[in-house]
């Protein structure tokens, strides 16, 4: 029989769905709503929490990818008031981010009343001045592509701003802890560490699969 | 999946097809994966073999459906157990009391009846949330206000039958105090309407809540013996100002006459909800040694310390609503009091707000305050597990304040780790006649033994709690039966009026089995 952890993380490989977001925006190119390919979902925005220095290197990086960018200063309620509440009562769009947990927390509830899931998860957290820590559980061949590419360097945020624009399509799921030494031998300012409770979480919410 | 308990596989089947006839396919969720969404973020029961988990889900959307989803569930004694919108972080989530009970998912039920605003009610089903009802308002451009908990991603209807609460003014802020009516389905599957809304056609039910003859409506709040599908609520006429003002009162025996006279102005209606506090608080490192001290600090060292620190013992943010002028009355009155009381009483007025507020003043007004709901409570930087509310009821007095606070010192004193209060800590205000000393218990889902060590402690401390005469005016599915138990006035006759009701309206025990404590006969004097 399987354990209560299993059968959450069967959930997970069975709500992976269609969720791409290409990198064809050059450096400096105004956001616009994406058109998806084939039988594959566009993300409706991502959430930034403006409060962490690596969250904003991600917005950055996700805004020059030509993907919609929400600031937050860690509350979602004027984006899921004015905005994302509108949008999922129209249709199940994805939506992707870089936060503090409790954006992810409040957005996967809400979410799953809308059909949509989870289907790419991230926690992130510098241990010292040198050294980022990274776990990751979703698509196989994303966190594949994380595991090949890795996380290491002063760039990481941005890496994650590539993963989560283009987290696969498929069922099968797996999860990696990753390790990354952050790029030179100059060490992060001290306001970019991040705790073991600090930690920020980097995410995909998507339509479940029919 | 799982089945029922009590239900033989080849009823479960059939009951299932009968539940996807009452509600159509694409309302029954049997899934793993859709019931993992049901188990309580909370539970202090996480992954340990009591978790309390659902066998299956039903959305109905009409109160007729939920009448036929009712029938078959009786028919096949299959134990349901209902929610609005399940969002009662810290009581329960929207798991079952009883293991392997069908979650009923009131969210599509998600219709705004009406709102008015002459008269100043609003009906609503179950799945309408907080927002969806204030949208529904500012969309009207309606002069009404919601009181909202925080955060407010909840549903009306579910946090007032959970007996929650609010922020803005007066008995608003209890919510279930506020409803005015509802109709809810019986165990079995009949629908009635209360107060005025048993009469057909009547043109009063959200404004009389009595009707004529006895009243009922209490049985379906924390009870067992219906599933409430529509009510009413007064509303709260849309103030034209909202002003704070705090005071600050210079010792620490201050906090008799201070919480004296609050009472006095609240329960006059010249204040909306108070918010106390202690300047003292994020001093507690300065004051270590004085706190090591048995029986706690003296209270002559503590008010030598805020004086050489120009710092206050005690504040109290009141609000004020109204129209502007009523407003500066009022403040000038409060004022007036507590100079008179309180030697040394200081003020800082806030900022006159008149509405519409403008996106500025929106963006630092406290909201839940002016009855915005707001999900800001999950904004932290700090990821958690969550927590375990833990809500006596003590008596709106300093006396009383001071008592809980040594009271359940002693209880963390006792059982070592660190305390969850201070001698700096006040209660929540959010009820209009009484206080909460509420404190959040940690949760983990990595290690079992921090929820050990929290059951064990709530178990204690309900216990201490009620020895002192406080009992919890709300609780989750794992500590209900320990809370009732602690109501046991008169060999817990209360209990057994609660049970000889749910025998004689739900004689299979259907409906949440063991919320509140109360358990349907065959499963009576067992847990889940």
């Amino acid at each position: 029989m399987p354990s209560r952890r299993e059968f959450l993380q069967a959930g997970l490989a069975a709500s992976v769905v269609s969720v791409v977001m290409p990198i064809r925006e050059a450096a400096g190119a105004s956001p616009r709503s994406a058109a998806a390919p084939p039988g594959r979902h566009p993300l409706h925005c991502v959430v930034c929490d403006m409060r962490s220095p690596w969250s904003t290197d991600f917005a950055r990086e996700a805004e020059r990818l030509g993907i919609k960018v929400v600031r937050t200063n860690g509350d979602i309620t004027d984006f899921w008031f004015h905005d994302l509440s509108l949008r999922w009562k129209e249709a199940p769009v994805a939506i992707g981010g870089l936060t503090a947990p409790g954006a992810l927390f409040c957005l996967e509830r809400l979410g799953w009343d809308h059909g949509l899931r989870v289907v790419f998860r991230g926690t992130h957290r510098l241990v010292d001045t040198s050294r980022a820590e990274h776990a990751m559980s979703g698509p196989s061949s994303t966190i594949a592509a994380a595991q090949r590419r890795g996380l290491g360097g002063a760039e990481w945020a941005c890496h994650v701003a590539r993963l989560v624009s283009s987290c696969a399509v498929e069922r099968e799921t797996s999860s990696a802890p990753l390790r990354g030494v952050l790029a030179g031998s100059e060490a992060v300012e001290h306001d970019r560490l991040i705790s073991e409770e600090d930690a920020l979480t980097s995410w995909v919410i998507a339509p479940k699969r029919a | 999946m799982a089945i029922p308990p009590g239900v033989s596989n080849r009823d479960w089947q059939t009951a299932l097809q009968q539940f996807v006839q009452a509600v159509g396919e694409s309302g029954v969720f049997t899934s793993d994966e859709d019931i993992g969404l049901y188990r309580d973020a909370y539970s202090p029961l996480w992954e340990e073999p009591e978790e309390r988990l659902a066998s299956a889900a039903i959305a109905p959307t009409t109160t007729e459906q939920v009448s036929e989803v009712v029938r078959v569930a009786n028919r096949f004694r299959i134990p349901i157990f209902p929610i609005a919108t399940g969002r009662n972080l810290g009581y329960g989530g929207s798991a079952p009391n009883l293991s392997g009970s069908v979650v009923v998912d009131l969210k599509r039920m998600n219709r705004v009846i009406e709102v008015d605003d002459r008269r100043h009610f609003a009906i609503v089903e179950p799945g309408v949330s907080y927002f969806d009802l204030y949208r529904h308002i500012q969309d009207r451009g309606l002069k009404v206000w919601i009181d909202c908990p925080d955060p407010g991603w909840g549903s009306p209807l579910g946090n007032a039958l959970d007996h929650g609460v609010g922020y803005t003014f007066g008995a608003y802020r209890d919510h279930f105090h506020s409803h005015c009516g509802l109709e809810a389905v019986l165990p079995n599957g009949d629908v009635i309407r209360t107060g005025m809304g048993a009469l057909p056609g009547a043109k009063t039910w959200a404004e009389y809540r009595y009707g004529f003859g006895p009243t009922v409506d209490g049985l379906f709040a924390q009870g067992n013996v219906g599933i409430v599908t529509k009510m009413g609520f007064h509303l709260l006429p849309a103030p034209e100002a909202y002003q704070t003002s705090v005071v600050t009162v210079p010792r620490r025996n201050d906090i008799v006459p201070l919480i004296g006279l609050v009472n006095e102005l609240e329960h006059a209606g010249l204040i909306g909800q108070p918010g106390y506090g202690s300047p003292l608080a994020a001093r507690r490192a300065d004051l270590e040694e004085l706190l090591k001290r048995p029986g706690g600090p003296p209270a002559e060292d503590l008010d030598r310390f805020a004086q050489e620190q120009k710092l206050g013992s005690w504040t109290c943010r009141l609000q004020f609503y109204g129209a502007p002028a009523v407003i500066a009355a009022h403040i000038a009155y409060a004022k007036d009091r507590f100079t008179r009381d309180i030697p040394g009483a200081t003020f800082e007025d806030g900022e006159l707000l008149r509405f519409p507020l403008t996106q500025e003043q929106l963006d630092s007004v406290r909201k839940v305050a002016v009855g915005i709901p707001n999900l800001a409570a999950f904004g932290g930087r700090r990821g958690s597990d969550g927590h375990l509310w833990f809500a006596p009821v003590i008596p709106k007095t300093g006396e009383a304040v001071l008592e809980a606070q040594r009271v359940f010192m002693d209880v963390f004193a006792r059982r070592g780790g660190p305390a969850l209060i201070s001698p700096f800590s006040m209660p929540a205000t959010w009820m209009y006649r009484a206080f909460v000393f509420l404190m959040g218990f940690p949760i983990s889902r990595s290690d079992v033994t921090v929820n050990q060590r929290t059951r064990e402690t709530m178990r204690e401390i309900i216990k201490v709690a009620a020895e002192h005469g406080w009992g919890e005016y709300r609780a989750a599915p794992a500590f209900q039966d320990d809370v009732m138990a602690a109501y046991s006035y008169n060999n817990s006759a209360l209990l057994r009026l609660h049970e000889t009701i749910k025998d004689a309206i739900d004689p299979n025990g259907i409906m949440a089995a063991g919320r509140s404590g109360i358990w349907p006969r065959h499963l009576r004097g067992r847990r889940a």
